[in-house]
């Protein structure tokens, strides 16, 4: 089993229609500094590169970088507790209070298979997810997200708009082909898919092949 | 597989052989041959022992050998492993092309006995010869007259078909019918698939003009994704009930994503089940009654449903749970509401569950029944109460003290639990809407008139609201499939 990096595995869902936020590489601190400013502040400060999949765990995770400074002084704590770390990427600030998950799994009976499901912090706690046989057709990419228990959140709620849903299947539908065109690939996480207003954009991706 | 497995002539044989016929009535040769001889088989029937003896008026053969040229396609075999393989040849050149293997001794004993399996597949598949089992207890095709090895009593004839994993499982189920009087037409105990695995069965069913409902216990799947396919195919013509037993344990999957995770095994395999459009039951019992109501019951055209009780309790547990389903407890229509009221009395409900509230007198029920399942938006009915009238006739019946007052009194009774269940059949058939009747009684006092005509005439009577809701749910979502084009 090998991963993609996080920027490999979202660039190739990518290929396939995935929507997810905007980021760059950076190998010091010239280069993250440069992406920032470009992808515009905030920003999310992540490492990167071979062994990081876990990286929240090895506190390799940022958020909320609002201007050069706070950059400077994040990178050098993370350049600190993640000496053999090489690379960090730079991602845009996604605001959303709705998060979901959405993934791709073999399974050694039915074969490949979709997950959706309810993702943040109490996600664990409810396991609130659906899953498809694929290949399927886009009707059933709906019906799932809708089977959901916590379906009420892809309504207006709390003062955000409805869910883009045919976005939200675009997504679904992007891990779907993503998964079923390489058989080589194992699993697929994406995780979290923010809602932003009311646009689902992929935040974090794990592409596993064998 | 290198060929089709021919179902088709296992469950209508021209002639059937029970190789290793038995002497003794404790034996599987024995339970076998005097089965097919009970249930009335009008195909030659010839068995096997090297012995000869006379078993049940039927003169043994020595070998296969000795059976007539042409005059069996099927075989029960009732013999060890290794002896089960050295015969199919034999039979083979006798024509059979499809037989039954009882014996154990196979995959599910371990190496050796998975070896032989295979050799037993090999052999088979080299003659052509369709093979069920191994490790099996039988089957049952009501169409053919034909009982073989099942250790429960014959069913009615009707249009249920039902393939186990279990031989148990499947017996009971057999019980079920017999006690609630509703039909079978093929049953059969699938042992370890080692040639003829479960989607063949769905998908024989599924072709098969005498079957109408198809119910399935299924443990492990030789091959999970052709079980999905078998059942997409088959789902979109007849409903297909479903049960799991035994979850693999989920800690021996690789959980390297989370996706992976998050996949059970059971939560995958209901999956599959509802994505295919088959449907899905907890238990054996569930899965039994679901079937009586396909079996029995015209498909809803919609979720609507009204509640005609004279049970105030039980109406009250009802409407719950159908707020709970998916059915749509129906608000009741202004016109019906004021043609019910030439009926009864101002004190009963008005709204739905439809509540009698004790006003009813002699004609009230067979007369509200066709008023109210013929309205035009009613899609179905389910009927609380039926059998009340009867509880009453027993209490007088068995009465110590009893006048001819009570006795007339009770007479009144029983006829008018008659009345009430021939108004349900009838409107049923007349409306083609289904009429579901949930009472205990059914099961507390099999001779109350009131289940019991229902069951006489072979109509599916549920032993509680809470199951008759589940039922009625399954069915309306199996016709809103329908209507989606499917």
């Amino acid at each position: 089993m090998k991963s993609l990096t996080e920027f490999e595995s979202k660039r190739l869902l990518n290929e396939f229609g995935l929507v997810s936020c905007k980021e760059s590489v950076a190998k010091s601190f010239e280069e993250a500094s440069s992406a920032a400013s470009e992808i515009g502040y905030p920003i999310v400060l992540k490492i990167s590169g071979d062994g990081t999949e876990h990286k929240s765990e090895l506190g390799g995770v940022k958020l909320g970088i609002n201007n050069e400074a706070d950059l400077s002084l994040a990178y050098n704590e993370m350049q600190i507790n993640n000496s053999e770390v090489s690379e960090f990427l730079i991602c845009e600030h996604i605001a959303g209070k709705r998060e979901f998950i959405a993934g791709y799994h073999i399974d050694r009976d039915f074969g490949p298979t979709l997950m959706f499901g309810l993702g943040g912090i109490f996600a664990e706690a409810f396991t609130d997810v659906s899953f498809r046989l694929l290949p399927c057709p886009r009707e059933e990419l709906l019906r799932m997200v809708h089977e959901l228990k916590s379906n009420v959140l892809l309504n207006q709620f709390r003062s955000e708009p409805e869910v883009d849903l045919e976005a939200l299947a675009d997504i679904l539908e992007a891990i779907a082909e993503c998964g079923l065109a390489d058989p080589s690939i194992q699993a697929i996480d994406v995780n979290p898919i923010l809602i932003n207003g009311n646009r689902p954009i992929a935040v974090d991706a794990l592409v596993i092949k064998l | 597989m290198n060929f089709q497995p021919n179902l088709d002539t296992l469950f209508n044989p021209k002639g059937i052989a029970v190789i290793g016929a038995s002497t003794h009535p404790g034996k599987f040769g024995f339970v076998a041959l005097h089965n097919i001889l009970a249930a009335g088989f009008e195909g030659n029937v010839f068995a096997t022992n090297p012995k000869t003896p006379e078993i049940l008026g039927v003169q043994t053969l020595e070998s296969v050998k000795s059976i007539p040229e042409s005059s069996i396609d099927v075989a029960m075999i009732c013999l060890g492993p290794e002896q089960t393989i050295a015969v199919l040849p034999e039979l083979a050149e006798k024509g059979v092309k499809a037989g039954f293997v009882v014996s154990g001794g196979f995959r599910e004993s371990g190496f050796e006995g998975t070896e032989l399996e295979k050799e037993l597949v090999e052999v088979a598949n080299s003659l052509e010869m369709t093979i069920a089992g191994p490790n099996g207890q039988g089957f049952v095709s009501t169409p053919a007259n034909l009982c073989s090895q099942i250790v429960s009593p014959y069913p009615p004839t009707g249009n249920l078909s039902i393939a186990s994993q279990s031989g148990n499982i499947l017996s009971a189920m057999l019980n079920q019918a017999r006690a609630k009087n509703i039909g079978i037409a093929r049953a059969i105990s699938i042992g370890n698939q080692a040639q003829v695995d479960i989607a063949e069965y769905i998908r024989y069913f599924g072709r098969d003009p005498e079957t109408k409902v198809i119910v399935s216990y299924v443990e492990g799947l030789p091959n999970g994704r052709d079980f999905y396919d078998s059942l997409k195919e088959v789902s979109c013509g007849k409903p297909v009930i479903i049960i799991r037993g035994g979850t693999t344990s989920d800690g021996a999957k690789a959980a390297s994503s989370h996706t992976g995770s998050m996949a059970s095994d059971q939560k995958i395999f209901e999956t599959a089940v509802t994505q295919a459009g088959a449907i899905l039951a907890s238990d054996p019992n569930e899965a039994f009654e679901f079937a009586a109501a396909f079996a029995t019951k015209p498909l809803p055209n919609g979720r609507k449903v009204i509640v005609v009780t004279t049970a105030g309790g039980w109406g009250v547990i009802t409407a719950d749970a159908i707020s709970r389903s998916r059915l749509d407890l129906m608000e009741l229509p202004q016109d019906l509401e004021e043609q019910i009221n030439q009926f009864l009395p101002p004190r009963w409900s008005k709204n739905n569950p439809v509540d009698l509230a004790g006003g009813e007198t002699r004609d009230t029920i067979p007369s509200l029944i066709p008023l109210i399942l013929g309205h035009p938006q009613v899609d179905s009915m389910i009927f609380l109460g039926l059998g009340i009238q009867g509880n009453v006739a027993r209490t007088y019946k068995e009465s110590p003290v009893a006048t001819a007052e009570t006795e007339k009194m009770a007479n009144f009774h029983i006829s008018q639990e008659k009345r009430y269940a021939q108004a349900i059949i009838k409107s049923s058939k007349d409306f083609g809407k289904p009429v579901f009747v949930a009472t205990e009684i059914g099961i507390t006092d099999t001779h109350n008139a009131g289940p019991k005509a229902l069951i006489d005439a072979g109509e599916t009577c549920f032993s509680s609201p809470l199951s008759a809701v589940k039922a009625l749910e399954a069915m309306a979502n199996f016709s809103h499939r329908e209507h989606e084009g499917c």
